[in-house]
């Protein structure tokens, strides 16, 4: 049953998920990952998931943001008023849908070794701009953003660090200016510095107005979001809104540490609760 | 389309290998298919340009010189009335071994050798050759490979032996080929064909040929050239019959006849079925240079499953992909063709 700990007043809903379910088949055996689901996502919210292993956290995020399909129930879009369900769209239409309206940061950056930086966040970025000279502006723009500077931008990803290559990607998922950027683990695989290096690019993208939606499993990053979804057994059994990201709750210098304690405190009371 | 050639380039980069193979793989078989192709599309134009070029006979008949045969032969072409204008030219028929004195054998052939002076109205050299001197001698293109310009060639007749310098080739395209027909068509000095005939009376002999030019309008009906040397020969066996029996011991029967389709086709026949097995043998270069690069793709399709992931997270649909892995193979086989095909053209 779902719990809500505290609700406060919601922005637009830009993604409605409604009565979703996804099972996956395996011969004879039927494996429910997600069961009647229902959920909205809001405009300008840092989303996060969270869960134990198994509980349907990255099936949730691949069905809604358009690389599966769900087995049962419907997922809505709205964009400027207008509904579009992409649950019921075939493969191009999802593709396209996706090109439009969503981006990607996996674990692992997958980035592809024999494109510079700069090529590997351009490839994506020519499906939707045909001005080539404009597009390449805007990924050295970004690139130089997160601090990968123009030299290493022409370099090949086995000559950058693992939490360049990252940000890497991070910059590939934005380059479409998506409406919800979807992040699966994206410091899984990273260092505490890097991690914290990448949290921090997210966490700008979203004050500058990026919907996101992240699966983790550390508090560190889940701290990130506004609005925490707990989810367990394929249904989302709790959810907390904790208000914008206050910033470090162990930096003394931080102005808002009062704040970003509270927020730590009540995030971990969250997660006790859920038995995390 | 720029994004294809994005990815495609990016493919080319990572099956470096596969695509070098697939890349010479065509250019091989675009060089082989491109001048098989010439040939044998543009052989028979080639033939009758020269054809043109001479100023052909379609009917030539090499005889002896019998007074009596040579006035069988007029009779008998002036009788066709296909053949619009005859011509007749003194040849010398010779046996004997030859050599380039590079050399160090000497090989028995034929040779027809019209002297270079004379030029006649038809089958002429298509060049002027009056500043040829008594020790040169024109040989048959396709003896270019054994004789080069300046080379000397040897004529032996028993224990004599006659020195030539090669002064150039002749393009005679009734003799085109040596697969065509068993003689050389040379040209010498008239005073060294005299002296040639004189000398070595068993095995060289002066001879006359007799061309016809047919009628350009029944050709353009239908007429065969075939057709025509049959009925001259059949007019000119009636019009010698008498002289058989006058003449026993001549043999009037000594001569050659040729037409210029039997011998325009016959040139082509063997270069055309040499050409048809390389052309199969560069198809199936080609077949293999595709099975080749179809597996090469699939390992790379597989090997790359994660990168084909993030870009159809992007956005971009397996037939986008497809399309892009159809561009790489095109854009490697176009240049690879045009490669080889540059080079059909240059060597």
């Amino acid at each position: 049953m779902k719990e809500v700990i505290e609700v406060t007043t919601r922005k637009e809903a830009v993604v409605t998920a409604k009565d979703l379910s996804k099972t996956f088949s395996n011969e004879s055996v039927q494996q429910h990952v997600l069961k009647n689901l229902n959920l909205d996502v809001y405009k300008g919210d840092f989303t996060v998931i969270m869960g134990n292993s198994g509980s349907g956290k990255s099936t949730l995020l691949y069905t809604l943001s358009g690389m599966d399909r769900p087995t049962l129930g419907t997922v809505t879009y709205r964009f400027d008023g207008k509904d579009e369900e992409i649950s019921k769209y075939g493969n191009d239409a999802l593709a396209k849908f996706r090109r439009d309206h969503a981006g990607f940061v996996f674990q692992q950056n997958y980035l592809n070794d024999s494109m510079s930086a700069l090529d590997n966040v351009m490839v994506c970025g020519l499906l939707k701009n045909k001005d080539r000279k404009a597009l390449a502006e805007r990924a050295k723009k970004l690139l130089s953003s997160v601090e990968i500077e123009e030299r290493d931008q022409r370099k090949f990803p086995a000559q950058l660090s693992g939490g360049q290559q990252q940000r890497v990607a991070v910059v590939r998922g934005v380059i479409n200016r998506p409406e919800i950027l979807y992040a699966d683990e994206p410091t899984g695989a990273l260092n505490s510095q890097n991690t914290e290096n990448v949290l921090n690019i997210l966490t700008d993208l979203n004050n500058n107005g990026q919907s996101i939606v992240m699966v983790t499993h550390t508090i560190k990053a889940a701290e990130r979001g506004n609005r925490i979804l707990y989810l367990a057994d394929g249904v989302i059994t709790a959810e907390i809104d904790l208000g914008a990201y206050a910033g470090d709750y162990r930096d003394e210098n931080n102005p808002n540490l009062a704040l970003a304690k509270e927020r730590h405190a009540k995030l971990k009371a969250f997660l006790q609760e859920m038995g995390w | 389309m720029y994004k294809y050639f994005f990815i495609a380039w990016n493919n080319i980069k990572k099956q470096k290998g596969d695509m070098i193979t697939f890349l010479l793989f065509t250019m091989l078989a675009s060089f082989l298919i491109f001048h098989c192709a010439s040939a044998l599309l543009g052989m028979g134009k080639v033939m009758d340009s020269r054809f043109k070029d001479v100023n052909g006979a379609e009917v030539q008949i090499f005889g002896d010189d019998y007074e009596e045969e040579i006035a069988a032969w007029e009779a008998a072409f002036a009788e066709s009335k296909d053949i619009t204008d005859t011509e007749k030219t003194p040849f010398l028929r010779l046996y004997c071994s030859y050599r380039n004195t590079k050399d160090t054998e000497f090989e028995e052939y034929e040779f027809y050798v019209e002297p270079f002076t004379v030029n006649p109205k038809y089958m002429n050299l298509g060049f002027d050759a009056k500043d040829l001197g008594e020790n040169d001698i024109l040989v048959p293109m396709f003896l270019k490979s054994r004789f080069a310009v300046d080379d000397t060639m040897e004529l032996k007749f028993n224990d004599t032996v006659y020195s030539f310098r090669v002064a150039g080739y002749t393009e005679d395209p009734y003799f085109s080929s040596s697969i065509n027909i068993t003689i050389y068509y040379c040209y010498m000095a008239p005073s060294v064909i005299d002296t040639i005939a004189a000398n070595h009376p068993g095995l060289a002999g002066m001879g006359m040929v007799f061309r016809g030019k047919v009628s350009a309008n029944a050709l353009e009906n239908g007429l065969k050239t075939a057709n025509v040397e049959k009925a001259v020969t059949t007019a000119y066996h009636r019009l010698i019959a008498p002289y058989e029996e006058e003449h026993p011991e001549r043999n009037y029967n000594n001569f050659t006849a040729v037409n210029w389709q039997m011998m325009r086709g016959g040139a082509q026949f063997l270069p055309q079925v040499v050409m048809a097995v390389v052309l199969l043998f560069a198809v199936i270069i080609l077949v293999v240079a595709f099975v080749i690069i179809a597996y090469g793709v699939r390992d790379f399709i597989i090997r790359n499953m994660k990168n084909t992931g993030i870009l159809e997270a992007a956005g971009y649909t397996t037939s986008t992909l497809r399309a892009a892995l159809c561009v790489q193979i095109v854009a490697v086989a176009f240049f690879g063709s045009k490669l080889g095909i540059y080079a059909g053209l240059t060597l």
